[in-house]
């Protein structure tokens, strides 16, 4: 049977450094100042820039070939 | 011209462009494009030009360049009216040329190429398209480049949504590489690329070139592959020496420490230079600064990108490269890293030239690079740790090193040294241990010489230094499927061990046995002895030292 587990944090890990660093300060609860000073973008950007990085995030979700394991 | 000539696809912006589309569809003021040198802004900007294009709606594009920048209104300068061009009436010349934009040809947008490098009048232009007419803006900038205050004041005023945008991710990048190349690439290639160029396009595309050209990429059983090492090519050179070009000497001195020592604790490179210039490199992108951890893990300092470190360590001129291995030694055994991470401090002391004083140390990093299969560094190591007063330990492990090596003759002169009448028990038993292994699984001799070797030294060493070389000769045994003397050498071992280890490594080495003879309940015995003593046996910091 195939395995249906979803990778998140292998996916997470393919993102570009910024795009990771910035979802997981967002699930940390970091608000926008916070993410903006750790992904160093001014906080006017935070908002697109996560809206990119769950769309790709989704995308790597949904089609996970291109990830190299580990 | 390069090997893969033309432009390179767009690949992997379809969130990007359709988040531009949004904006632009619902009249919003102005988008800023913003992205670090290569990242694909411009490539980005052609490509959703091109679709609209297609669709046969034109756009007024305007591109700023360090020649336009010094001349008023340079940028816009085919719009600017003939009548007012001379006049010094810039209000006049503003609204002028706003107006033949907006009436004549703009249509809905107005699409400006590197607005960080405006004159102030097309600044302000801009910023009044944006503020006073319907057309709206499409703007790009260069992160961590000073803007005109007129185009800060677009995200700033919320007047345009401004989108800061990212290298590929690993997937995108493997498909812009393979779309290029017309065919796959392996595996461990793909991760290469990736890490090497961080998903930066023009990077990337450098790297390809370069990689093509210097037969390091070679299309091989159907797919790409990376043999080799790239040599520092030219353009690549280029690209990061403009990056990195208005660096002064304190700046550029840390970038080329944390090139060679990356990633590096915060509390390492503070030693070593200001926090003055760190925050400015930090500031400008060309250095990153991992944050503590919550664990408690201390901020690490690296390169703001992969490529900046290959390029800048081949470019350092050999003392200074040992310098900066001294400074970095020095550095780190005063914020206590050797403790922390042996191998590393070891390795800059080592390549740092100074005669290393501290053998533990050495000793340590050597076991460490010994562990990871660097026979080379463990060989040169243990040879720094003999000079530093290492003992008999430090010469068994650089004969350990060597037999992998193939260098028999100067491992087998290093063990025969150790062997002899004057040498420790220890020393003695020890380098039996090691010419055994050696011979059998290096050499490929036949298994009666290890067996005979561990045998003979064995049988002239004091009791107590015995058991290892028991238990070792009763698994030669188990590989000659003497699976009764295994049993019986493995039992004399646990008999006369006085250690802890040794004891364990006899009964599970007679368990096995037993249980190869088909002796479950004798097998099972020895499991239920050994049982509650393996998380010992795993967390015992054995492997180092």
């Amino acid at each position: 049977m195939a395995n249906h587990r979803l990778d998140v944090q292998g996916a997470v890990r393919a993102l570009p450094r910024a795009h990771a660093v910035l979802l997981r300060g967002a699930l940390a609860g970091f608000d926008d100042a916070e993410l903006a000073a750790l992904v160093g973008v001014p906080p006017e950007s935070v908002r697109p820039m996560l809206r990119l990085a769950l769309a790709k995030l989704g995308g790597l979700l949904a089609d996970p070939g291109g990830q190299s394991p580990g | 011209m390069g090997l893969v000539p033309g432009r390179w696809p767009l690949v992997g912006r379809g969130e990007e462009l359709a988040l531009i589309d949004e904006q632009v569809g619902r009249g919003a003021p102005a988008t800023v494009v913003a992205g670090d040198v290569g990242v694909g802004k411009s490539r980005l900007l052609a490509g959703w030009l091109a679709a609209r294009e297609a669709q046969g709606r034109p756009t007024v594009v305007v591109r700023a360049t360090r020649a336009t920048a010094t001349i008023p209104f340079g940028a816009f300068a085919r719009w600017v009216p003939d009548r007012l061009a001379d006049t010094g009436d810039r209000l006049g010349v503003l609204r002028a040329t706003a107006a033949r934009l907006v009436d004549q040809e703009a249509g809905p947008v107005v699409a400006v190429d590197d607005a960080h490098l405006l004159d102030d009048g097309s600044a302000a232009l801009v910023l009044h398209l944006a503020q006073h007419t319907p057309t709206g803006l499409l703007v790009t900038i260069r992160s961590g480049e000073p803007c005109p205050d007129a185009v800060v004041a677009l995200w700033k005023e919320r007047l345009a949504q401004r989108i800061d945008l990212q290298p590929l991710s690993e997937p995108e990048t493997v498909e812009l590489v393979e779309q290029v190349l017309g065919d796959a690439v392996a595996p461990g290639t793909r991760s290469r690329l990736w890490r090497l160029t961080g998903g930066n396009p023009l990077y990337l595309r450098e790297v390809v070139e370069a990689a093509l050209g210097q037969g390091v990429l070679t299309r091989a059983a159907g797919d790409w592959r990376w043999e080799g090492r790239l040599a520092g090519p030219t353009r690549l050179v280029e690209l990061v020496s403009d990056r990195i070009g208005g660096c002064d000497a304190a700046e550029r001195r840390v970038l080329e420490l944390v090139a060679m020592g990356e990633p590096l604790p915060v509390e390492v490179v503070l030693r070593l230079a200001d926090r003055e210039p760190l925050a400015e490199l930090e500031g400008r992108g060309l250095v990153v600064v991992d944050r503590p951890s919550p664990e408690g893990a201390g901020g690490l300092v690296r390169l703001g990108h992969p490529l900046y470190s290959e390029m800048l360590r081949a470019e350092l001129p050999a003392f200074t490269v040992q310098g900066h291995h001294q400074a970095l030694a020095q550095a780190a055994v005063d914020a206590g890293l050797h403790d922390r991470d042996p191998l590393r401090v070891a390795t800059w002391l080592l390549e740092g030239g100074d005669q290393p004083g501290n053998p533990e140390l050495l000793l340590r990093a050597s076991t460490l690079a010994l562990l990871g299969y660097d026979h080379e560094l463990t060989a040169r190591l243990a040879e720094a740790a003999e000079r530093a007063g290492g003992g008999w330990q430090a010469t068994l492990r650089r004969a350990e090193a060597l037999g992998p090596l193939r260098r028999w003759d100067e491992a087998e002169a290093l063990l025969a040294g150790l062997s002899g009448e004057g040498s420790a028990p220890e020393a003695r038993a020890a380098a039996a241990q090691v010419r055994a292994e050696q011979s059998f699984w290096h050499r490929r001799e036949d298994l009666s010489v290890a067996r005979a070797i561990v045998a003979d030294a064995a049988a002239g060493l004091p009791e107590r230094f015995r058991p290892p070389l028991l238990v070792q000769g009763a698994r030669y045994a188990q590989i000659a499927l003497e699976l009764e003397e295994s049993i019986r050498l493995a039992t004399e071992a646990v008999a006369g061990a006085s250690s802890l280890e040794d004891r364990l490594d006899g009964i599970t080495c007679a368990g096995l046995a037993a249980a190869f003879l088909g002796r479950t309940s004798a097998a099972m015995a020895t499991v239920r002895l050994v049982a509650p003593y393996t998380a010992t046996i795993e967390s015992a910091p054995a492997a180092v030292g």
